[in-house]
């Protein structure tokens, strides 16, 4: 079965090449916008990872992993910050606590696929 | 310079303070060296009014004595009833002399008398001394303040000539408790501590603001004893450990005197409360000092967080502003390298558009980030000076962005206003509103740009239908990295640059720039430029570039 991708982007160009990459891969993409538009897909379809950016307009990636933690619907899905802050400390730290299961660089396109492939392969 | 702009607040509160301490203390001196001199000459005005007063009681005391002296017919008989019936008559009409009254032979023998039942002093009162004193002189004598036993009385004596020949002596008598001048002498006012009283030669109480003083000994000061010598004046003293002043006059007969006493406290009240002021005042100065060093203080405290703050804020957000058109533009490369065979022709033109146009936006960033930097170092911008027509250059930029935003209506509203300006300046400015007015505009809003002459100006505006913003906002817009504060980055982008760098390239022609704005209705971003009045070709003016 095609695994569901919900990738959570403000940046219409990197959803649009990100999108791409993970299309070609064979794979399902969904973007949203904002966390608001996230929750409401994962709700409608669960995906079964969401690769959320850190800075997006109004709440920002960790508001939308500490609200899918906390809600058994979502138990099932995995979660990646998908972040050109890579290598921040603080950031990685405060992803890490609230229970992540990568921190991608968006930088690195070309390990996109290995990196998605991966967590899709890693039991829940 | 940076020490002295962080103390100019201390140095100019404490110079404030310094100045204004002088003042009040000069003001409330001056005041209260008016106010002293004032009530000095107030008291010295009651107490001569005092002095005058009592010797014109004294002065009709005799007068009424000698008149009936000189009226009467004496039998000089001792006991005669005529005689006593006079004194009698005497004593019931007199106006002063009203209690008793005695004729006396020139042995000092008794001849009549007429006294109520409460008596007279025994004829051995040494109180008699002064009277009799100046009666040897020729002088009306005064007696000392005598008791009867039960009331206190005066004597007042004056010759019965027999033409210029004294047969013998009459005396009246009046009370100083019940006197005219002892009535008076208590509607006088000296304040809550200050007194009035007459004394005799003997520093008797004759009269006194206080009636329970009257017919007691007058308490010891300086005025008894300037007045012992014949002196008047006004000095001050201290009584029980309390500071006083007095002022005292001798009265022309009997050595009766004067004197009005005051404690200095309430003398000098003027004084004091000034002085009392001037601590208040300085002790508010002092507040209002150590507030405002206090506010500056935290004011400054508040900058420097809020300046490290911003630099925080401004690390992250330039990050995120560069990595994101870079990891788009590698990512759209690599895509393309990788995949560009499978993918639709459009799908490959819309990656190289894509990859085209973050390099623009990136180079635009770049240089407004040294742009900013350059000025952060305090390195002016170099200006080409040329005629510039408005117009042609709002419907220019208008149609630019227009392009790059479809969504929104850009439209132009200009005369025919040419400025003096830096053509690539003027670009910057026009590109820098326009693009924050699109930024903060929300899909199908209007972005109107404008050009009017104003006088020797050309006012240019840009106005959209956005987000507005606060007063607070407004004021502190054109600050370098303020949008850093708002915390709307992370929904608008941006470094926090533009306005800044805009007013910067305004104010180096000489411009002003300004914005008013109402939150969730628009802003409207203004600002002046010089106005030339027709083409003038070749006319360049180079303003050099400090590097």
């Amino acid at each position: 079965m095609t695994k569901k991708i919900l990738l959570i982007e403000d940046d219409a160009d990197i959803a649009t090449i990100s999108g791409e990459l993970l299309r070609s891969a064979g794979l399902d993409v969904l973007v949203a916008t904002s966390v608001e538009k996230a929750i409401a897909a994962c709700a409608e379809t669960t995906p079964d990872l969401a690769l959320v950016d850190i800075r997006l307009p109004g709440q920002n990636g960790f508001e939308f992993v500490r609200r899918v933690r906390a809600d058994d619907r979502f138990h099932d899905m995995r979660v990646a910050i998908y972040t050109v802050h890579e290598g921040e400390a603080a950031l990685m730290a405060e992803a890490e606590e609230l229970g992540v299961d990568a921190y991608l660089s968006k930088s690195q396109t070309e390990v996109l696929v290995d990196s998605v492939r991966r967590l899709l392969a890693t039991p829940v | 310079m940076k020490a002295f702009k962080r103390y100019a607040t201390l140095v100019v509160s404490l110079a404030l303070l310094a100045a204004m301490g002088s003042l009040a203390v000069a003001t409330s001196a001056g005041a209260n060296r008016k106010a002293q001199s004032i009530h000095r000459a107030d008291r010295l005005t009651q107490e001569h009014t005092l002095a005058g007063l009592a010797t014109q009681y004294q002065l009709f005391m005799a007068k009424e004595a000698f008149d009936y002296a000189a009226a009467a017919r004496w039998s000089f008989i001792p006991g005669d009833p005529g005689d006593a019936a006079r004194l009698k008559t005497f004593v019931t009409k007199a106006t002063f002399l009203k209690y008793a009254a005695v004729i006396v032979d020139l042995q000092r023998h008794p001849l009549n008398a007429y006294a109520p039942s409460t008596g007279l002093p025994q004829a051995t009162d040494p109180g008699y001394r002064p009277l009799l004193g100046s009666l040897l002189t020729g002088k009306p004598g005064f007696s000392s303040v005598m008791s009867t036993g039960t009331v206190p009385v005066v004597a007042v004596g004056v010759p019965i000539l027999d033409g210029a020949t004294p047969k013998a002596v009459f005396i009246g008598y009046f009370r100083p408790d019940e006197s005219a001048l002892q009535t008076y002498n208590e509607t006088l006012h000296y304040g809550k501590t200050g007194v009035g009283i007459l004394v005799d030669s003997a520093h008797t109480v004759v009269a006194s603001t206080n009636p329970d003083a009257v017919a007691k000994p007058a308490p010891a000061g300086p005025a008894l004893s300037a007045l012992g010598a014949g002196k008047e004046g006004f000095s001050e003293f201290t009584r029980n450990g309390v500071r006083k002043f007095v002022a005292y006059s001798p009265l022309g007969q009997g050595g009766w005197a004067v004197y009005a006493e005051q404690d200095a406290s309430e003398f000098f009240g003027p004084i004091r409360s000034g002085g009392f002021r001037v601590v208040l005042m300085l002790l508010a100065l002092l507040a209002v000092a150590a507030g405002a060093l206090a506010f500056a203080n935290h004011r400054r405290q508040l900058a420097l967080r809020q300046a490290y703050e911003y630099k925080g804020d401004l690390l992250a957000n330039t990050t995120h502003e560069l990595k994101t058109p870079l990891t788009a533009i590698r990512g759209a490369a690599m895509t393309l390298g990788t995949r560009w065979r499978e993918m639709a022709p459009e799908q490959v033109d819309t990656f190289l558009g894509m990859i085209h146009r973050r390099c623009d936006g990136l180079a635009k960033l770049i240089e407004k980030i040294l742009i900013g930097a350059r000025l952060e170092a305090g390195r002016e911008l170099a200006l080409r000076l040329e005629s510039i027509q408005t117009e042609p250059l709002l419907r220019r930029i208008a149609s630019e962005f227009q392009d790059a935003s479809p969504k929104h209506d850009v439209v132009v509203d200009a005369d025919d206003s040419w400025v003096g300006a830096d053509q690539q300046a003027m670009d910057q400015i026009l590109g820098l509103l326009t693009e924050n007015a699109i930024k903060y505009s929300p899909d199908g809003g209007r972005i109107s740009l404008a050009c009017h002459r104003e006088g020797d100006y050309v006012r240019l505006s840009v106005t959209d239908e956005g987000i507005g913003m606060s007063a607070e906002d407004a004021e502190r817009i054109f600050d370098a990295y303020y949008k850093a504060s708002r915390g709307d980055q992370q929904t608008f982008g941006g470094v926090g640059l533009g306005l800044s760098i805009a007013r910067h390239l305004v104010q180096r022609h000489g411009g002003e720039i300004g914005v008013t704005s109402k939150v969730r209705r628009g802003s409207t971003f203004s600002f002046t430029l010089p106005a030339v009045e027709a083409p003038v070709v070749g006319h360049v003016q180079t303003m050099v570039d400090v590097r």
